[in-house]
């Protein structure tokens, strides 16, 4: 074939730019960012979801239950602000790394992601635990209708003591469907980060 | 020892870096996709070099892993590609041999090897790179009689898409 014969003639005298050993170093850094991104990227799907369930079920999903007028605000707030510090978190971190050139400087970075999606998820678990057990326990102290007063009078120290493990109990299981869904969004892609830290600290012996 | 096995690596990657070019020139159409590319073989390179056990000759084996990470990102993006996308994508040839009908000839050519299916333009890459059918067979882990017919084939389609 008279083309591809001409094609072959000519086709080790193309000529390419040429890539140094540096940029070879920094393409096998690049790894990090799209994990780091992802993070992120989840962090904000998190973010807006909990803004619109919190616009359109804050207030029906407490109702009929005692709570102070403090707790449903208190939380709602809390939660807000706590995703926004660390979307923005997580933003200054992905810049950092996707702008990192030094093996040194991506390890420092990696480490500090991992420990800012360990603290988000730790205070978001506890945030939870918390709701849970001052939700339960004003909803199963007080039932629909009955003033706490009257609630606490009724109720013996042994029930109590049943409340206290049913509490407990039910805390456990939301607390580790919530566990679940984080090792599922966030581990998957902290394991990537944590495999790649382990081939640059190799690198960087 | 591990600082030994990247900078050898480093070291022959920088020395056969055009073989990963070659590819990344069939591949692709624009050179964003070209550095893409270039970028991703490097990664999948690396991954694999701590098994290289030198058996095979390191450029054989950056072959098999440009040209498999390759049709694997081709098969994932499967994009539809225009011939006046490919026309001016760095087509660079040294001035003293410069021919002006050669080059219609050769931009025709690669926008026709674009058209081909992704295992069809691996069998190219290997033609063009002059490989034997051995050799092709080795990279490509088909036998050799399959190599020879599969050549024939993506080189007869070729002459179809360059003569209607």
């Amino acid at each position: 074939m008279e083309e591809l014969d001409i094609l072959k003639k000519n086709w080790n005298k193309e000529t390419h730019p040429k890539v140094t050993t540096d940029a070879i170093y920094k393409m096998i850094l690049k790894k990090s960012s799209s994990a780091v991104k992802w993070i992120f990227i989840i962090c904000l799907i998190e973010l807006s979801i909990g803004l619109i369930s919190g616009v359109f079920f804050s207030s029906e999903s407490y109702e009929g239950v005692n709570l102070p007028f403090w707790v449903e605000p208190a939380i709602t707030y809390s939660s807000i602000l706590i995703a926004l510090i660390y979307s923005y978190k997580f933003y200054r971190n992905y810049k950092t790394i996707n702008t990192t050139s030094s093996i040194k400087s991506l390890l420092t970075n990696i480490i500090k992601t991992r420990r800012t999606v360990k603290q988000y998820v730790l205070i978001n678990l506890s945030l939870m635990a918390i709701l849970v057990v001052v939700v339960l326990s004003y909803t199963l102290t007080a039932p629909i209708g009955v003033s706490n007063e009257i609630a606490f009078q009724i109720i013996s120290t042994k029930d109590y003591f049943i409340l206290g493990l049913i509490i407990l109990f039910v805390t456990s299981i939301i607390i580790g469907i919530c566990l679940l869904v984080y090792f599922l969004l966030y581990g998957l892609l902290m394991r990537k980060l944590n495999k790649n830290y382990k081939e640059l600290k190799q690198l960087d012996l | 020892m591990e600082k030994e096995l990247e900078h050898k690596f480093v070291t022959q990657l920088e020395k056969h870096q055009n073989i990963i070019h070659k590819v990344c020139r069939l591949y692709t159409n624009n050179q964003d996709a070209h550095n893409d590319l270039f970028q991703e073989v490097t990664i999948q390179l690396w991954r694999a070099f701590p098994k290289f056990r030198g058996e095979a000759k390191f450029s054989t084996w950056m072959y098999r892993i440009a040209l498999n990470t390759a049709i694997t990102l081709y098969r994932k993006s499967k994009r539809k590609i225009k011939t006046n996308d490919i026309a001016d994508f760095h087509f660079k040839i040294k001035a003293d041999e410069y021919d002006d009908t050669e080059e219609e000839q050769l931009k025709l050519m690669y926008a026709a090897i674009k058209q081909l299916s992704d295992i069809e333009k691996a069998l190219i890459f290997l033609y063009l790179e002059d490989k034997n059918y051995r050799e092709i067979s080795e990279t490509m882990g088909i036998s050799e009689v399959n190599a020879r017919v599969k050549m024939n084939r993506a080189k007869g389609k070729l002459k179809k898409i360059l003569n209607p």
